[in-house]
């Protein structure tokens, strides 16, 4: 039998997964491959060779099978909005697209507060089902993942650790995974958490009994098999609440003033949600279109490190007296709040609800906005406060030196490179930490320097004990080696489960012949 | 340069201005859903037609954006198949997608992928399917394989007062009908419903008849781009010589063709006739003396008056005025209104896409809405969600029947 990439072994799999799963979702047209090769990031597009749509667990069986059988490489894409090149078919096989006919809300359980979806479900559905549709005490519900674009997959976000931060209070968006259903390279099923244990179904930990394998598939970016279905716990987006932006009266050390606020926040336990933003994400959450002024321009009056707040609160008055506190802390670091009408109206403007969720979509499309033209990545990491700003630092010496955009005209500030501080880790002094960088995804010289800064970027968060959200641009080859018997674990492991090196070879350099 | 008031339609240019954008797309997939702040449950979100018939990845902008980044590579990374040229012409052109991407992108995909549609034309050749329709509009003025003569015949028809002919006399108002409401059966009592609607409110207005001329939108939105240039200067000049201060028209493409791919040539205004009736409901020179039964109505946002023009309010006001009839909102609307699969020459490229999508969209109107009638104010809105409801309990009327219904006489 025939295998490999090869015309001849191609034509037996295509044959074959048109009949195992429908002709009419399976191609090899090579204007489809093409629309499947490529994202926005420096990882450059490369063409599969097959392009498959299941529609159910039991076809991406058969797919996997097929694909085991005839030794072809096959990756997963959900949204493919990612910024890390995580879907690029490195080495061609077959793509499988998971989001376009797999899409359906399959459990909402208002006993155990958990949902369960497929990959195609997206964050607005998965938000606005949870809201609309899962009510305790009249109190609405809502998944973890948010500050996250609504348009794209949930399931993806968590197993994949999607946009950072959202709800660091609630632990990170795995520790919100109940059970997830996974097709393994040999084509069986596997099924992980508390839904897995015969007689017991979803009870809303984080872990099964035993040793959980689960998390062995957390950003494994494929390589361990196809994640088909999730269970995610809910939460409750309970009481009040009042969100601030908060600016340092003084612009000099504005990083280390609002790095001893979110410190000062987080140990008190005050905040919901603080986020540490920058003045290029700012300029871009309130430009529009009609706006007479460039956004070099804006920058001038716009804050540097601005810090939005939001407190929860059962009444008003419990949210008077958290306000209190929260002026009061400011002052001690040199912060003031802004005008939040005035500002709030622009950050926020169409947005029915100005807080939590629909605001967090607007800035979601503000992020996908990324200065109206050019890519925009970011690399971000959980990291102890105190080397925070030495690492801002070093990251604006980087893009200082590696940054050339195509318009000689904008600024740094305009492009959203900058630095991010996400939390609150309850009582504690670490943060996410990210940095964000924009150039041309036209200009191939731009696309390499990018990639460049990105290298030294990892090298950098490294440096300082950072540990990186998740692999981006295959950056496992800078963190993984570090790990010593958890990597040589991690070979074995994908050894035993996929001995061809078939599930997204190479996304991860966990085999000897990593490329 | 970037123009971030890109216009629908307006100023489509060669492709190649298009690869920076196509680069420029970061698949956030935005534009396959409705306005993600909208979303209320898990029903009714999808909102690319041919994203939501085809399902791959290549009949979606992003497909559609990496189709224009290889054709316009240097040498081509891609090829003529079927599938590319397939992908090429399913898009209907509902404007969505740059709706949403432009206004925080700047990028133009629906006029980008009319400068694909053209630039498969010069390239391929045009499609068969579409060349009876350009070659109709050459030999006969509209679409439809009719001769000219028959365009004036739904005028003759009318009895109960004179339509002037603004070829002859001097007249206020011209009264644009349209190809479809000319030659279309179903679409006739349209044309009648609006003359009567403008007679009833003394206005004076006139048509041209058989002398009038196809908008030439068919041939702009199927990727005929050198016929209809053409086709729009001489029109300019038949149109100026009118004298009209004011152009109206019942149908959504013949509005945003002369509003948008004319603007600036013509001496006159452009108005839908929904917009007219209104202003007439709000002056009191159009009244209601029947009420209509069993009625229960939601308002499907054509593409070409709805996202191209902006006109929301004007067909929903209009219609609640309408005694008797109930009005119920379904999800997908305005600026997030499905399209009805049929535009862009998909009703003749891809039949079976306009008709299902049609179908999404009336099982829209039955579940989210609980209606028994769709109502719009695009002929070839109707006509396909028409065809798909065909055998159904669904009813698909034109606004202008239920007004002209209700004015009794």
């Amino acid at each position: 039998m025939p295998t490999g990439i090869n015309t001849e072994n191609l034509a037996i799999v295509l044959e074959k997964l048109q009949n195992a799963i429908g002709k009419q979702w399976v191609s090899d047209d090579p204007a489809h491959l093409a629309s499947y090769s490529r994202d926005f990031t420096i990882v450059p597009g490369r063409w599969p060779n097959i392009v498959v749509l299941p529609g159910s667990t039991e076809d991406v069986q058969k797919i996997i099978k097929i694909a085991a059988e005839h030794e072809v490489p096959v990756v997963p894409m959900s949204t493919g909005f990612n910024h890390g090149g995580l879907c690029i078919p490195l080495h061609g096989g077959i793509m499988v697209d998971l989001i376009k006919r797999m899409d359906k809300v399959l459990n909402l359980d208002e006993e155990t507060l958990t949902i369960t979806i497929q990959p195609g479900v997206r964050n607005a559905v998965t938000y606005a089902m949870a809201n609309h549709r899962c009510c305790v005490d009249d109190v609405p519900m809502a998944a973890a993942v948010s500050l996250s674009m609504g348009s794209t997959s949930t399931l993806a976000n968590y197993i994949g650790r999607g946009i950072p931060g959202s709800e660091v209070k609630y632990g990170d968006s795995t520790e919100a995974i109940v059970g997830m259903t996974w097709v393994l390279p040999d084509g069986e099923i596997l099924k992980t958490g508390t839904p897995a244990v015969p007689n017991v179904g979803i009870i809303p930990i984080a872990y099964g009994p035993g040793p959980d394998i689960g998390g062995m598939f957390i950003n494994a970016s494929g390589m361990f098999g196809i994640c088909t279905e999730i269970t995610i716990k809910l939460f409750p987006e309970k009481g009040k609440e009042r969100l601030y932006i908060f600016d340092a009266k003084v612009k000099e050390r504005s990083l280390e003033k609002a790095l001893e606020f979110l410190i000062q926040l987080s140990q008190q336990a005050l905040a919901e949600f603080i986020y540490k933003s920058h003045g290029g994400q700012t300029v871009n959450m309130i430009i529009d279109p009609d706006n007479p002024y460039p956004p070099g321009a804006m920058c001038e009056f716009l804050p540097e490190d601005p810090v939005i707040v939001s407190i929860l609160g059962e009444t008003e008055e419990e949210l008077d007296i958290k306000e209190e506190i929260l002026m009061d802390l400011a002052a001690e670091c040199g912060l003031y709040a802004l005008d939040m009408k005035g500002l709030t109206e622009q950050i926020f403007k169409g947005a029915p609800n100005p807080f939590e969720r629909k605001a967090r979509s607007q800035i979601g499309k503000a992020i996908g906005s990324v200065l109206r033209r050019g890519a925009f990545q970011w690399y971000s990491c959980n990291v102890k406060a105190d080397p925070i700003p030495e690492m801002a630092s070093k990251f604006f010496r980087l893009v200082e030196k590696y940054w050339k955009p195509t318009d000689p005209k904008i600024s740094r500030h305009a492009t959203m490179s900058g630095t991010d501080i996400q939390g609150p880790h309850p009582f504690a002094r670490n943060f996410m930490f990210e940095v964000d960088f924009w150039w041309d995804q036209a200009n191939p010289e731009d696309v390499k320097r990018a990639a460049v800064l990105l290298r030294k970027t990892g090298e950098l968060i490294l440096e300082h004990g950072a540990q990186p959200w998740r692999n981006m641009y295959r950056h496992g080859e800078l963190h993984l080696p570090r790990l010593g018997t958890y990597l040589d674990i991690l070979k074995q492991t994908k050894r035993e489960f996929d001995p061809n090196n078939l599930m997204h070879p190479d996304i991860e350099p966990v085999t000897d012949d990593y490329i | 340069m970037v123009d971030l008031k890109a216009k629908l339609g307006r100023n489509v240019g060669q492709l190649i201005q298009y690869r920076n954008d196509a680069w420029k797309c970061v698949r956030c997939g935005l534009c396959r859903m409705i306005d993600t702040a909208d979303v209320t449950s898990d029903q009714f979100v999808d909102n690319c037609p041919s994203g939501i018939f085809h399902k791959f990845e290549t009949f979606y902008p992003a497909g559609r954006h990496e189709l224009i980044r290889c054709l316009t590579a240097d040498p081509p990374e891609l090829g003529y198949t079927e599938v590319l040229h397939k992908a090429i012409f399913t898009c209907t052109g509902c404007g969505y997608c740059q709706n949403l991407c432009n206004s925080f992108k700047g990028l133009q995909p629906t006029n980008s992928f009319q400068s694909l549609k053209d630039f498969a034309n010069r390239k391929w050749g045009v499609r068969s399917e579409h060349n009876a329709l350009i070659q109709s509009i050459i030999n006969y003025d509209n679409p439809w394989l009719s001769p000219r003569k028959p365009r004036g015949t739904w005028a003759r028809k009318v009895k109960d007062f004179k339509i002037k002919d603004a070829g002859k006399e001097k007249v206020e108002v011209l009264y644009f009908p349209g190809c479809n409401a000319a030659y279309v059966a179903e679409i006739n009592p349209v044309a009648k419903a609006t003359a009567r609607i403008l007679h009833l409110a003394g206005i004076d207005f006139g048509i041209l008849g058989e002398k009038e001329r196809c908008c030439g939108s068919t041939a702009f939105r199927v990727g005929a781009v050198d016929m209809f240039e053409n086709y729009r200067r001489e029109n300019i000049r038949q149109l100026n010589a009118l004298g009209v201060k004011t152009m109206v028209t019942a149908c959504a493409g013949c509005h945003s063709t002369f509003a948008h791919c004319y603007a600036g040539d013509l001496d006159f205004e452009v108005v839908h006739i929904v917009e007219y009736i209104e202003r007439l409901i709000q002056q009191g020179k159009l009244k209601f003396r029947k009420e209509l039964k069993d009625v229960r109505a939601t308002y499907h946002d054509p593409c070409h008056i709805g996202r191209y023009s902006k006109i929301y309010d004007a067909p929903r006001n209009v219609l609640k005025a309408i005694p008797g009839v109930t009005f119920k909102e379904m999800v997908r609307i305005k600026e997030n209104s499905l399209c009805c699969g049929s535009g862009g020459g998909v009703k003749s490229f891809d039949p079976n896409m306009a008709l299902g999508v049609a179908s999404i969209r009336l099982e829209e109107a039955r579940l989210a809405a609980g209606a028994n009638t769709v109502v719009s104010c695009c002929p070839f809105c109707e006509i396909n969600l028409g065809h798909a409801a065909a055998g159904g309990d669904m009813k698909v009327v034109d606004l202008l029947q239920l007004v002209s219904e209700a004015m009794g006489e």
